[in-house]
């Protein structure tokens, strides 16, 4: 009784075909897969021709691989159909693009983001580093730590719970406030005219904080006076309260507002700051 | 002068120390992915436009909580996922998409002379097929066949269980393919698995 080589019934197996393996062919292959171990062996289940299917799509196959899925494809009708499911939806998906439309909004999106980015820029001073949040809108939040530039930044990403980035080269914004803060520590008399953006403060606070700027150099007001310059004279206790959670010190100076008997009153930095930075602006002794 | 970078992390690297050209690149390199997910999840290229612009600027804002534990891929479609199913429940919280709507298919068939004719107007009809699958076999097989995540990233991503999501694939697979056969047999488009190719 003729039976069919290796070669016969891999070929058999193997070559592309239309349709089923026809019934002729399909016992001789029959009778030789019995008494053949070796290609048996080379015979993979439904559920293993699945998952290489799945391996196909991306050209990941080994080529034994794929001659054992191509094997059980010619002699499976139902694995063979999903196969072509699998190759006709990705067909289609795969010419999905991104219409013009989307692409200009999704660009303009960016665009836009890139404008309200916060960045950010650290100095050292000698109260430790101070880092500073800006966006094109201003400077938004400085924060100062004892713990080093790296603290600092943290610092900002914690509070602002945004992605910061360094700087830009050609932002200017960020270099002109740095380099007038570490003017104002070296003593001298800086005009801070870079604007200043309050979206942290609440209305009551950002009153408080622009009142606040007005003092010149140098000087210092009460709490009640504050309060008296926002139309709000009885809040003075609330005055006290907004400044101590200024998100803009030193260039919102914080530091010259006391209390109405002299004495310093409070300060976030800690009164031993409060009180150096008034000696350096010559208004203590 | 910086080689540009070519991957995920290295753009947002890049983007952090302030290479603003990192960013457009890192849209440019997504934009088609997360269009292509949110058109699964929708169903309809108008819904999907609004919402792939909406994931875009989700992604801006939480790019700080991306750790870089996972791929970034992963985590991009995942918002991008969440932001399309609240979309979704906002619009229309009671009219899911059935297997039966099939009313986001055009009647008109469009057929041209030539075969290059007949598949454009083929692959112009896919919102239309995709619409018309269930949301429980259109997104797991969007994010296979379109976005090419192998089972197991779905699987996490949709949270099923890893023969879940094979079964939804391929049950997806072949009712889409149901779509398409019947509709281009009412259209009277013959030939239509060798335009898919």
């Amino acid at each position: 009784m003729p039976t069919l080589t290796c070669e016969q019934a891999l070929s058999l197996v193997v070559e592309p075909r239309s349709g089923p393996v026809p019934a002729g062919e399909a016992v001789d292959l029959t009778r030789h897969l019995r008494g053949c171990d070796d290609c048996r062996n080379g015979m993979i289940a439904c559920r293993e021709a699945i998952a290489l299917v799945d391996g196909l799509r991306a050209g990941r196959l080994e080529r034994d691989d794929a001659v054992a899925l191509a094997a059980h494809l010619a002699g499976c009708d139902r694995c063979r159909a999903r196969a072509d499911e699998m190759r006709q939806s990705q067909a289609l998906l795969e010419v999905i693009e991104t219409p013009a439309s989307v692409a200009d909004r999704l660009s303009a999106a960016a665009a836009e983001h890139l404008t309200r980015q916060l960045r950010a820029r650290a100095l050292r001073t000698p109260f430790g580093w101070n880092a500073l949040a800006y966006s094109d809108g201003g400077i938004i939040l400085i924060e100062r730590s004892e713990g080093g530039e790296t603290d600092a930044y943290e610092r900002l990403s914690e509070r602002l719970e945004d992605f910061i980035v360094q700087e830009r080269p050609r932002d200017d914004l960020g270099r002109r406030a740095v380099d007038k803060l570490a003017a104002y520590y070296e003593g001298r008399r800086p005009r801070f005219s870079e604007p200043l953006d309050f979206s942290l403060a609440t209305p009551f606070i950002r009153d408080v904080l622009q009142a606040t700027s007005r003092i010149p150099y140098g000087q210092v007001r009460p709490y009640a006076w504050v309060a008296r310059e926002i139309g709000r004279p009885r809040a003075f206790r609330a005055v006290g309260q907004a400044l101590h959670v200024n998100p803009l010190a030193p260039i919102v100076p914080c530091h010259r507002v006391i209390a109405s008997d002299n004495t310093l009153g409070g300060y976030g930095g800690g009164l031993p700051m409060k009180e150096s930075l008034l000696r350096m602006e010559g208004y203590l002794h | 002068m910086t080689t540009p970078a070519t991957d995920d992390s290295a753009l947002i690297a890049a983007y952090r120390q302030g290479d603003d050209g990192a960013l457009s690149s890192l849209v440019e390199r997504h934009q088609t992915a997360i269009y292509r997910l949110a058109l699964g999840v929708l169903g309809s290229p108008h819904d999907a436009e609004d919402a792939a612009q909406e994931s875009l600027i989700a992604m801006f804002r939480s790019l700080h909580a991306f750790r870089g534990e996972s791929r970034f891929t992963t985590w991009l479609y995942r918002l991008t996922l969440n932001t399309c199913l609240k979309r979704k429940a906002r619009a229309r919280p009671d009219a899911p998409l059935s297997d039966e709507d099939s009313r986001a298919i055009p009647d008109n068939p469009g057929r041209g002379p030539d075969a290059e004719a007949s598949r454009r107007w083929l692959r112009e009809q896919v919102g239309g097929f995709l619409a018309a699958l269930p949301n429980a076999y259109r997104v797991p097989v969007v994010l296979s066949d379109a976005l090419d995540l192998p089972a197991s990233e779905i699987a996490g991503l949709l949270d099923l269980s890893l023969p879940a999501a094979k079964a939804r694939i391929l049950r997806g697979r072949r009712q889409l393919r149901g779509h398409i056969e019947r509709h281009c047999q009412e259209a009277g488009l013959t030939g239509w698995r060798e335009l898919l190719v």
